[in-house]
C-alpha cells in the first residue's frame, strides 16, 4: 500500500481576523455556495434550466392570449407582449427570491454546521444566483425580441439596472425576513406564496396602475414593487412617464426590510442555530 | 485557546430544562481533552458551542484558533452532488487545493469510481470514509471528535489513526467518547460535564475516576 500523505504545503485554517480576512473569507463561501445552489437549484439535467425559461414564457403567453381575446392593448408599448415581458421579469425576480430565501436556511441546516458558514451568507448565496438567472433570461427576451423584429432594447437601459438594483434589494429584504421567520414558525413557508400571488396579482404585471380606479389605486400603491413595476415601464418605454412612481416610499421599504432582516437574524441567531 | 465566559446553557428536554452550564467560566488549556459525561449531559452541544455553530443562552465563548466542524460528520455532504462535488464545495469554502487534496482522498478512501457518482448512493460507511478523509484533508489548530466510530475495516483504521497522529504533532484534539481506552491514548487530560459545570482535570485517569463516580451514583435502571 502507497503511503498517502496529505499535501505539504497546507494553510492552516485560522479563523479570519482583520476585516479583508473576513470578507475574503465570506466571499469565497458565498461563491462555494452559489457554485453549489446552481448545481442543485437546476441539476445537471436540461429539465432544471427548461424550466427556469417556460415558466415566464408560459405566464407571458397566457396573458398574451388573454389580451388578444379580449381586444385588450396595453396603453404602452408597441406590443402587448413587450408590456407583458417588462412586468412579468421583475415580478418573478421578486417572487423567486422571496420564496427562495425562506428556505435557505431551513434546506441548509446541515451545511451551517460547517463553522465557517454563517446564515448570511447562504441567504446571499441563493439572492445572487436569482438575480444572475434573471438577467440570463432578460438577455434571452431581448435576443427573441430582436430575432422576431420587436423593440429588444429598453429606453434608458441604466435606469432598468437602477430599478432592478432596488426591486433585488428589497426582495432580498423581504426573502431574509422571510430565512428567519421560517425558522421559528413553521407554517411562515407555507404563507410567502399566498402572499406573493397578492403582490402578482396588484403590482400591475398585466395593467397600468394608473387605469385603475381611485380607491384600487389607494390600495395599490402600498405595494413598495408596484412602484418599481411601474418605473420598470418608464425605463423601458421611451414615451411613457408614470404616475406611480414615489422612489422614496420604495427606497424607504426598501431599507426597513434590509434593516428587520438583519435585526430578525441577530435577535435569534441563537433560536436558529439551536433547531437541528 | 478557548474561553468560556460566564456561559449559560439550556435544553429543553420534554418538559423541563436541562441545563448543561449554569454561567460557567473556564479556559480550555492548549492541550489534548477528552470530554466525559454520563447521557444527557450536554457533551454534544458543548461540542457544537466549541465549533460556534450554537450559541449560549447567554455568556461569551473567546476562541483565537481555528475549530473543525465535529470530525466524521457525513451530515453536510449533499446527496445529489457527487463525491468530487461535495469535496471540491469544501476545498472551496476552506481554500483548499482541490487539485491535491483529490489526489490525497482517492488514495485514502479508495472509493474509486464512486467518487463521481451522487453520495446518496454510498452506503453509510463509504459516506464515513469519505467524511473522515475530508476532515483530515483540512488543517485546524483543534479538531473536534464526538464518539470516534469505527469506520471500515482494519486497515482502514490503521490509515486513520496514522493520519490522525500526524495531524496531532501540530494540532490539539477534543473529543467525546465513552470508551476509557480511546480518552486514555488521545488526550493527556480531561474535562467532566456533570450538573451544570465542567470541571477539568490535569490528569486523564482522574478525569475518567470522576467520571466514573458520576455514572455510579446514577440510579439503576
Amino acid at each position: 500500500m502507497s503511503d498517502s500523505t496529505i499535501p505539504n504545503v497546507v494553510i492552516p485554517a485560522k479563523p479570519p481576523s482583520t476585516l479583508s480576512e473576513i470578507l475574503a473569507t465570506q466571499g469565497r463561501v458565498i461563491i462555494a455556495l452559489f457554485l453549489r445552489e446552481t448545481r442543485t437549484r437546476f441539476g445537471s439535467s436540461i429539465l432544471g434550466y427548461s424550466w427556469a425559461i417556460l415558466d415566464p414564457g408560459f405566464m407571458i403567453a397566457t396573458w398574451a392570449g388573454l389580451f388578444h381575446l379580449m381586444g385588450h392593448h396595453p396603453p404602452i408599448a408597441a406590443s402587448p407582449v413587450e408590456f407583458l415581458v417588462s412586468g412579468v421579469l421583475p415580478i418573478l425576480l421578486y417572487r423567486d427570491v422571496t420564496n427562495q430565501l425562506t428556505h435557505a436556511i431551513t434546506a441548509n441546516r446541515a451545511l451551517l454546521q460547517f463553522p465557517i458558514v454563517h446564515n448570511y451568507d447562504v441567504i446571499l448565496a441563493r439572492a445572487i444566483l436569482e438575480l444572475a438567472s434573471f438577467f440570463a433570461l432578460y438577455f434571452l427576451a431581448s435576443a427573441i425580441f430582436f430575432v422576431i423584429d420587436l423593440q429588444f432594447w429598453p429606453a434608458h437601459p441604466l435606469e432598468v439596472l437602477a430599478v432592478i438594483g432596488t426591486l433585488w434589494l428589497y426582495a432580498f429584504g423581504m426573502g431574509s425576513i422571510n430565512a428567519v421567520m421560517a425558522c421559528i414558525f413553521h407554517s411562515w413557508g407555507k404563507l410567502v406564496p399566498w402572499y406573493n400571488r397578492v403582490v402578482y396579482m396588484i403590482s400591475g404585471v398585466f395593467f397600468l396602475p394608473e387605469t385603475m380606479p381611485k380607491f384600487a389605486q389607494d390600495v395599490i400603491w402600498v405595494f413598495p414593487t408596484a412602484h418599481l413595476l411601474s418605473w420598470m415601464r418608464e425605463a423601458t418605454f421611451s414615451q411613457f412617464e408614470t404616475r406611480f412612481l414615489s422612489p422614496d416610499y420604495v427606497y424607504a421599504c426598501t431599507l426597513v426590510a434590509l434593516f428587520t432582516g438583519l435585526a430578525l437574524e441577530r435577535a435569534f441567531r441563537r433560536k436558529i442555530s439551536i433547531e437541528q | 485557546m478557548i474561553r468560556f465566559q460566564n456561559v449559560y446553557k439550556s435544553y429543553k428536554a420534554g418538559d423541563t430544562r436541562k441545563v448543561i452550564l449554569r454561567n460557567a467560566s473556564f479556559t480550555l488549556p492548549w492541550r489534548n481533552i477528552g470530554l466525559l459525561g454520563v447521557n444527557g449531559a450536554g457533551k454534544s452541544t458543548l461540542m457544537r458551542m466549541l465549533a460556534g455553530t450554537e450559541l449560549p443562552d447567554s455568556g461569551v465563548i473567546h476562541r483565537d484558533v481555528s475549530v473543525s466542524w465535529p470530525l466524521g460528520f457525513s451530515g453536510a455532504f449533499h446527496g445529489s452532488l457527487t463525491g468530487i462535488e461535495n469535496l471540491r464545495f469544501i476545498c472551496r469554502i476552506y481554500d483548499r487545493p482541490y487539485d491535491e487534496i483529490i489526489e490525497f482522498i482517492k488514495e485514502f478512501t479508495e472509493l474509486g469510481a464512486y467518487l463521481g457518482m451522487p453520495v446518496k448512493t454510498y452506503s453509510s460507511g463509504m459516506r464515513s470514509r469519505l467524511a473522515f478523509a475530508v476532515s483530515m484533508a483540512v488543517e485546524f489548530d483543534c479538531y473536534l471528535v464526538d464518539e470516534i466510530t469505527a469506520v471500515g475495516d482494519a486497515r482502514f483504521q490503521e490509515r486513520c489513526s496514522r493520519e490522525f497522529a500526524k495531524k496531532r504533532e501540530r494540532s490539539k484534539v477534543i473529543l467525546i467518547s465513552h470508551a476509557d481506552s480511546t480518552v486514555r491514548e488521545y488526550c493527556d487530560m480531561g474535562g467532566v460535564l456533570f450538573g451544570g459545570a465542567l470541571t477539568l482535570y490535569d490528569d486523564v485517569d482522574e478525569a475518567i475516576a470522576a467520571y466514573n463516580e458520576h455514572l455510579r451514583a446514577l440510579p439503576a435502571t
